[in-house]
């Protein structure tokens, strides 16, 4: 039995409401409990001038699966700089915005995260993306599953099949695939792309399956909603990137009719067409929008700039975008009728007009956003940026003169009419804390994560206080995860291995009959290897805990 | 000229692992004290090694004394100049030695005896001679200045690393041996020339450039060739289907290049004045690389 006091640390955990109060916080056996002055411990730490934060969750990340393989090999230079190992027990690895598994964990660790989530995991491929996440030291971690795409699901649409049906067939494929929740990416769009639509907004028919975004939405929400998975659906909305797809994504949202629903990278679907260069920012339409609708969550997406790689499961916009690639390179494929993958590396730049403009968006996002509670820090790693970034896009909310010297590097016209100078606004560290651990954790259902209650699990982050937020929250003094301390001041001092979240959902088996019939005449792999058992995620997780949520949602019909 | 113009390291025993020589640079050694030189720190294996620990250190007094062996043309050349150029001097078996060179960017290196992999590796300018032989990879994507071997080069000479879109992109590489496998492999610039036989593979996926060959080609030369030039000096290779006859008029091109290759001596000093035979491929890929095949 270990017992660890932190002392006089300056406590921030907003799902207690505790904001600054400086007390002592008590560990024993990986969980946070109550300890009096006088009970004997095995060490104190003193934190003295230190801000106390349960462990950073990340709930948009890629770090596993097919593409993010494709973007390690597509970069190769990302992972030639040999970075000299700050400690023995690093292994070798390497990359920055196409981190190796064990890179990704030490690099996140170090940031005083403690969690990270796959948003995009296609059940032909669930057992690779958890392999790797397994490979991922440090971390927990889970996926959702990418629905809404494949044959099955949009065969039963297309037929009105009853939306008790359609629950089954979620509950089956969350259950089948070990996933956290269920990702819907431009939904019915990548299936669109295989024959031959190169756009599908949310009204339109896909060519074959007559079925529109909206309905795909809808069901799923429906589904997860009567499962009672906590995660809402989350959402990669239609039309990313195009100018003028605010009105898209303002339509997803109504698709949803009041169930609950995530927006994920938000920046990428907030764009107007005004303006000279008919592009423009409709963050303002935006957040108003999401401010009168309780029901739906976002995250952001930032960009940063630099070079990065864009991977995603958006076959039909990734195609679009192959020509803007730097270096020149575009992967693109199908994966077993389940969904499909674009990866195209990219280099934001600040005289772009574009990208600058992209990047004024995400902070004019996260900073209009009336309730933190419902706004989730994330670049989209890597996508808009490498997850190594937080540190600098925490300091941007935080410190209006330091986004102002950034915006006046940009490109002339967008530091000239951006709205972004108009908004006075700096977070406060409480805020912070909500959109990096406390928020993501409730969206994600983890009752006990993302804050320092008694009884919680011992995920916590010390940030020695510094006015430059970017070298506070880039090297925390100390990083605790389930009360074992595995980072001091960047240096990685343990390397346990993470634990699984999944979700294990209620639903009426009589559904394996018609995923069985179908997977005999349409699936590569048969029926029964499609299912990962409880012990091969054991293995494939590297042994690491088995999280299970248990959901009871069967039976609520709406 | 009194002052050290260089430093002459000469190696004491073999090192246990690998030695990462990347940064040791003649230009950056030129300005310091033989105790710095001696402190400056190389990745041996897994950790650190000082230089003073595998090597015996002694300044390079003014004159030629160091200029032994391999002097090109082109070095006698730049020797002549009045400033001399910052030089280092190795001696022993260095083949446990990699990346010697690496980036280079002025100032020449010497090296009696062989070298390991990634020779001279991305080096812009500057000059490397090489007594004895060296490993995989040398003068991969180099893009200025001079490398010339004595023995033989390993695979991937003048060629990409793993993944990257370029092999050598500038500059000369003179193989006075052998070539291995995949020389002048993606290479889309510069000048390569073997004076002994080429493994299999020569100027696959090559772009453009010039790779002159005075032996015996391996099989698939030319493989998935998209331009580039490849003459061969010697003996004439067999021609695979996917290249084809042109008959163009190329007496004055020939001329000149015939010229341009005469500099370097050797086998590629008495081309023949009559114009060789020009083939085009490879007709798989782009089909715009060229052969020129003695008659």
């Amino acid at each position: 039995m270990t017992t660890i006091r932190l002392k006089g640390g300056r406590i921030v955990d907003p799902a207690n409401g505790v904001d600054g109060e400086i007390r002592d916080l008590g560990i024993r056996d990986g969980r946070i409990v109550a300890l009096h002055p006088g009970d004997k411990v095995d060490t104190e730490y003193d934190l003295a001038g230190c801000v106390v934060m349960a462990g950073g969750i990340d709930l948009h990340t890629h770090i596993g699966g097919g593409k993010v393989n494709l973007a390690r090999m597509m970069l190769p230079e990302d992972h030639r700089l040999n970075r000299p190992r700050d400690s023995l027990l690093e292994l070798a690895s390497n990359g920055c915005c196409t981190p190796g598994t064990l890179e990704t964990g030490y690099r996140y660790a170090q940031m005083g995260y403690t969690a990270a989530f796959e948003p995009a995991m296609l059940a032909a491929n669930a057992r690779q993306a958890h392999m790797e996440m397994g490979d991922t030291p440090i971390l927990d971690h889970g996926a959702y599953v990418m629905l809404g795409n494949e044959e099955l699901f949009l065969e039963m649409l297309a037929r009105g099949e009853d939306p008790q049906r359609i629950r089954d067939y979620v509950g089956w494929a969350i259950g089948a695939s070990k996933a956290m929740g269920v990702k819907v990416v431009n939904p019915g769009g990548i299936s669109a792309f295989k024959f031959n639509q190169r756009k599908l907004d949310v009204d339109e028919d896909h060519v074959h399956w007559r079925v529109t975004p909206r309905q795909v939405v809808h069901s799923l929400a429906r589904a997860l909603s009567e499962l009672g998975v906590p995660h809402p659906l989350h959402i990669h909305a239609s039309n990313l990137g195009i100018p003028g797809n605010i009105d898209s994504t303002l339509a997803t949202i109504d698709a949803l009719e009041g169930l609950p629903g995530h927006l994920t990278h938000i920046q990428f679907h907030s764009y107007g067409k005004e303006g000279p260069k008919k592009f423009s920012s409709a963050a303002r339409q935006l957040v108003e929008r999401v401010n009168a609708a309780p029901n739906v969550s976002i995250d952001v997406g930032q960009i940063i700039f630099g070079q990065t790689v864009t991977a995603s499961g958006d076959t039909m916009r990734q195609f679009a975008n192959a020509d803007l690639g730097s270096p020149r390179k575009y992967v693109g494929g199908d994966i077993e009728c389940d969904a499909g993958c674009g990866v195209v590396p990219f280099r934001y730049r600040e005289q772009s007009y574009v990208n600058a403009l992209q990047w004024a968006i995400g902070l004019e996002i996260f900073l209009l956003m009336d309730d933190p509670w419902r706004v989730v820090l994330t670049t989209d790693h890597p996508n808009g940026g490498p997850f190594t970034s937080y540190p600098h896009l925490i300091k941007l909310l935080m410190d209006k003169s330091f986004r102002d010297e950034q915006l006046a590097r940009l490109h002339p016209d967008v530091a000239a009419i951006a709205d972004l100078r108009e908004i006075r606004r700096e977070l406060s560290l409480y805020e912070i804390a909500i959109m990096t651990r406390a928020a993501p954790a409730r969206l994600l259902g983890l009752a006990d994560r993302g804050q320092l209650g008694i009884g919680a699990a011992a995920d916590i982050a010390v940030y020695r206080e510094d006015a430059d937020r970017e070298a506070m929250f880039a090297t925390p003094e100390y990083v605790f995860k389930d009360g074992r301390l595995v980072a001091r001041r960047g240096r990685i001092q343990a390397v346990p291995v993470g634990g699984t979240h999944f979700v294990e959902a209620d639903y009426d088996p009589a559904i394996e009959k018609t995923v069985e019939a179908w997977a005999d005449r349409h699936a590569s792999i048969s029926y029964r290897h499609m299912k990962i058992g409880t012990d091969e995620l054991c293995s494939c997780s590297n042994g690491g805990a088995l999280l299970a949520c248990k959901v009871h949602g069967r039976g609520r019909t709406l | 000229m009194s002052a050290t113009r260089g430093w002459n390291l000469r190696l004491k025993a073999q090192p246990d692992f690998r030695v990462d020589f990347g940064s040791v640079q003649p230009t950056a050694l030129a300005g310091m004290t033989a105790d710095e030189v001696a402190r400056l720190q190389v990745r041996h294996g897994n950790g650190m090694l000082a230089l003073g620990e595998l090597f015996d250190i002694g300044a390079l007094r003014g004159g030629a004394e160091a200029g032994a062996g391999t002097s090109s043309a082109a070095d006698s050349a730049a020797e002549v100049r009045a400033e001399p150029r910052p030089e280092l001097f190795l001696e022993g078996d260095l083949s446990r030695f990699d990346a010697i060179g690496q980036g280079l960017d002025g100032g020449v290196l010497r090296i009696a005896g062989a070298v390991g992999d990634r020779l001279g590796l991305s080096m812009r300018a500057g000059a490397i001679h090489v007594q004895g032989t060296a490993g995989q990879l040398a003068g991969c994507e180099m893009a200025g200045g001079l490398i010339e071997v004595a023995g033989d080069v390993g695979d991937f000479a003048a060629g990409a690393l793993p993944g990257s879109m370029d092999g050598m992109r500038g500059g000369t590489l003179v193989i006075r041996g052998k070539a291995g496998a995949c020389c002048a492999d993606r290479m889309r610039r510069g000048t390569v020339l073997i004076h002994g036989d080429a493994g299999d593979f020569l100027a696959s996926r090559m772009v453009a450039g010039t790779v002159a060959l005075a032996g015996r080609a391996g099989a698939h030369c030319g493989y998935s060739m998209r331009r580039g030039t490849l003459v061969f000096a010697g003996p004439a290779p067999a021609v695979p289907p996917t290249f084809v006859a042109t008959h163009q008029d190329i007496v004055v091109f020939w001329t000149l290049l015939r010229r341009s290759l005469a500099y370097h001596g050797g086998p590629f000093a008495a081309l023949p004045a009559r114009a060789p035979r020009r083939l085009v491929g490879d007709l798989a890929a782009d089909g715009k690389g060229e052969w020129l095949v003695p008659y």
